[in-house]
């Protein structure tokens, strides 16, 4: 099944993409389906990244369908 | 504050000075108006990077953290969680596969039911502010009752990630097992630069239970269940204003830059 990718900020930065389109096996779970998204785009995972599932933050435990719209988000800090 | 818009997301870059330290965080929140329970994981992220300094911190100081995973000492304590967390935690435990959303329930229920027997519950909703000794001594004596979380599982957390803020702020440098016997003077907490369950309180609108404004964490599903959720949709920007508003006490200088 295909979903859409959507990506923020640094992790738009990082990958060099704001959208793509992905192949994910069927009723997999939201942080199987980031995995595969941070195996695509290693550079993220040096990042603490929130994600989200159709405009909501995820926690990983979401079923993932045909057509929804995942999103991966970043935050960064200094002091 | 800098916001970048992007359909139903919008970017935004805050820079937060504290004391000597600048925090400089990349946060993208809904565009659209939603429940402050939805913007939940971003003040637990905005927490964990609190905690993260306030960890190092403490260790360039030559400090260790007592704290480790199957130490459950702390989830002995009471444990305060804010109007919107409350509402969370009861959703969350809705959306556990059975059987083990039965067996939360019933440790929920179990676990009030004590408290309301011995009468502390009584007591709690007569505490007014924590510079009572009173407040201090009935929140003392429910560690005393040694009734876990409903949430600990073989001494260790079971929805980590998903965690109240007040337990991600409780780290401790003093020994571990001071943590059986916790008092003013033998708890050494970890310093944090802003402690954010505080200003997480500030978004309720009632004043639950009693004037310290939290719901006790095994009091939370049946506090959803009462009372209904009347919080007021915001866009993610007007969410994050209110928190940072609350962190500053002040005004917030904007800086918008549209995609």
């Amino acid at each position: 099944m295909k979903v859409q990718v959507l990506f923020f900020g640094a992790t738009a930065d990082e990958t060099g993409e704001r959208e793509i389109e992905i192949s994910l096996a069927e009723n997999v779970k939201a942080n199987q389906a980031f995995a595969e998204i941070i195996g695509k785009f290693p550079r993220l995972a040096q990042h603490k990244l929130l994600f989200a599932v159709n405009q909501e933050y995820a926690n990983g435990e979401e079923i993932i369908r045909e057509g929804d719209e995942l999103a991966v988000f970043t935050a960064v800090s200094g002091g | 504050m800098e916001t970048i818009e992007a359909d139903e997301w919008v970017t935004g870059k805050i820079q937060l000075q504290v004391e000597n330290n600048l925090f400089e965080m990349e946060l993208t929140v809904q565009a659209n108006p939603v429940k402050p329970q939805r913007m939940l994981p971003v003040f637990q992220q905005i927490t964990n990077l609190y905690v993260e300094f306030g960890v190092a911190a403490t260790k360039s100081e030559g400090k260790n953290i007592s704290c480790k995973k199957g130490c459950g000492a702390c989830c002995r304590h009471f444990v305060a969680v804010s109007e919107v967390e409350a509402y969370d935690i009861a959703e969350l435990v809705e959306k556990m596969p059975e059987p083990r959303r039965s067996e939360v329930k019933e440790r929920f229920n179990k676990a009030l039911t004590h408290f309301t027997e011995t009468g502390w519950i009584e007591r709690f909703e007569n505490c007014a502010e924590y510079s009572d000794k009173n407040t201090l001594e009935v929140l003392s004596d429910y560690f005393k009752e040694g009734v876990p979380c409903p949430f600990l599982v073989d001494e260790s957390c079971s929805i980590h990630n998903d965690r109240p803020l007040t337990c991600r702020e409780y780290l401790v440098t003093s020994p571990a097992e001071n943590c059986q016997n916790p008092t003013r003077e033998n708890i050494d907490l970890v310093k944090l630069p802003v402690r954010p369950m505080g200003n997480i309180l500030e978004l309720g609108q009632k004043k639950p239970v009693n004037g310290l404004n939290v719901v006790p964490l095994i009091a939370s599903l049946k506090w959803a269940e009462t009372n209904a959720d009347n919080f007021p949709e915001k866009t993610g920007e007007e969410w994050m204003t209110d928190f940072f508003q609350s962190v500053t006490k002040g005004e917030i200088p904007q800086e918008s830059a549209t995609d």
